[in-house]
């Protein structure tokens, strides 16, 4: 409760929402240079799970502060202009871990347009909750390359169903997760700027206005 | 004194009781499951076919007729938005056309507690909320990307995903806050001391 005594919510949501555009176009910069740092556990954690969720396609992975790349089992037929002895070479995937990360920038404007308690506790914890949405969203970027340029299931030895789950997954993590995660952790976290927001709503809808004393 | 205090403070309801009293766990758990139903939806070949590309057509062919106001170097083919003077073109893909935007924001809105005629107000408010604000991205995503590759680029991939949510966050949060069945819980004298 004392956090609560201390802290000053924006006076209206208008003043939220201006602010949370100018710190989110501050801060998205700030991020962009340092990004690749950021991102790197994503990238890590991301490896983990291709190891251990697609080992039969993974052959290795090496990450570094700007991309992940992967070393694939599987082979894909090279075009004619390319081809040399064998015709195949084996597929290898390539992503930049950073490429969905954006909504870190996003998650810290919001905590600072609400004018946040414990900002900085509340920044390191959502910047490690949101390595989990990020490393699907890599995770589901790779899986798509592999079965797009793997092609049939019979080559990826998968069936049909896993390969629309790819792609669900892949336009989950890539259309649905980056944007939505940290405005859902933000909403968890600052839920006490929620309930106040709403409860000024109604009680202005019922006529008693939020800045008067009470009865 | 700002009215927080007020309510919080010695007389009130804490904002966490408040939380609950929104029900908002109901709502994160009813937001989740049919977001991605209609995520789902939105997937199949029919509704790509017969809904989204129409619509995102549609977007570019209304691109162009603002574009054109001002600047006759515009056109439109199929959902591409282009240039002829120079060729240059911004091809309007899944994730650039508002619908997941207008997704998340129906999703939320049909999971918090209202009425169906609040609830069909918001839908509809929302839906030109969202476009207009996309129309906005795909013009000025159109001008950038003629006069610099790399502000195109962050513009794209970064700054305007995250102002679109912001976008969908600010209407939601004002149709909340206009609900009309709702109304603010009983104020508890003991409430303070349970938060």
């Amino acid at each position: 409760m004392k956090h609560l005594l201390s802290w000053t919510p924006p006076t209206s949501l208008w003043v939220f929402f201006a602010s949370a555009i100018v710190w989110f176009l501050l801060v998205t910069p700030l991020w962009m240079q340092v990004s690749k740092w950021t991102s790197y556990p994503t990238a890590t954690l991301t490896r983990v799970v291709l190891q251990n969720a697609a080992g039969y396609w993974v052959r290795s992975v090496h990450t570094t502060s700007e991309s992940i790349e992967v070393e694939t089992r599987i082979e894909v037929a090279l075009p004619d202009n390319v081809k040399r002895e064998r015709g195949t070479a084996e597929l290898v995937a390539e992503a930049d871990p950073a490429h969905y990360a954006y909504g870190l920038p996003l998650f810290v404007a919001l905590l600072l347009a609400s004018r946040s308690p414990h900002l900085l506790k509340r920044a390191l914890a959502g910047y490690l909750i949101l390595l989990i949405p990020q490393t699907f969203s890599l995770t589901f970027e790779i899986l798509r390359q592999i079965t797009v340029a793997g092609g049939r299931p019979g080559v990826l030895h998968i069936d049909q169903w896993q390969i629309e789950g790819i792609a669900l997954g892949y336009q989950v993590g890539s259309l649905l997760l980056p944007t939505l995660a940290p405005v859902a952790l933000w909403l968890w976290f600052d839920r006490a700027f929620f309930a106040i927001v709403v409860r000024d709503g109604w009680l202005r809808r019922d006529g008693i206005s939020p800045e008067s004393p009470p009865p | 004194m700002n009215w927080l205090f007020a309510f919080s403070g010695n007389r009130g309801l804490s904002p966490h009781t408040l939380w609950h009293h929104c029900g908002m766990r109901r709502f994160f758990l009813i937001f989740v499951s049919l977001q991605l139903v209609l995520f789902g939806i939105e997937l199949t070949q029919p509704v790509q076919q017969h809904l989204v590309l129409p619509w995102t057509t549609l977007l570019a062919q209304a691109c162009v007729a603002i574009v054109t106001l001002f600047d006759t170097h515009a056109a439109a083919i199929g959902k591409v938005l282009w240039n002829p003077a120079n060729g240059f073109g911004v091809s309007i893909e899944p994730g650039c056309n508002g619908v997941e935007a207008c997704i998340i924001l129906f999703a939320a809105i049909i999971a918090f507690p209202s009425t169906w005629k609040h609830r069909a107000w918001g839908l509809g408010l929302g839906f030109v909320a969202v476009q207009l604000l996309n129309v906005i991205r795909v013009i000025s995503l159109f001008y950038l990307g003629q006069w610099n590759a790399s502000a195109f680029r962050i513009a794209h991939e970064f700054l305007w995903q995250g102002l679109i949510m912001l976008d969908v966050l600010v209407v939601w949060l004002l149709w909340v806050r206009s609900s009309p069945n709702a109304s603010p819980p009983q104020i508890d004298r003991g409430d303070t001391a349970a938060a």
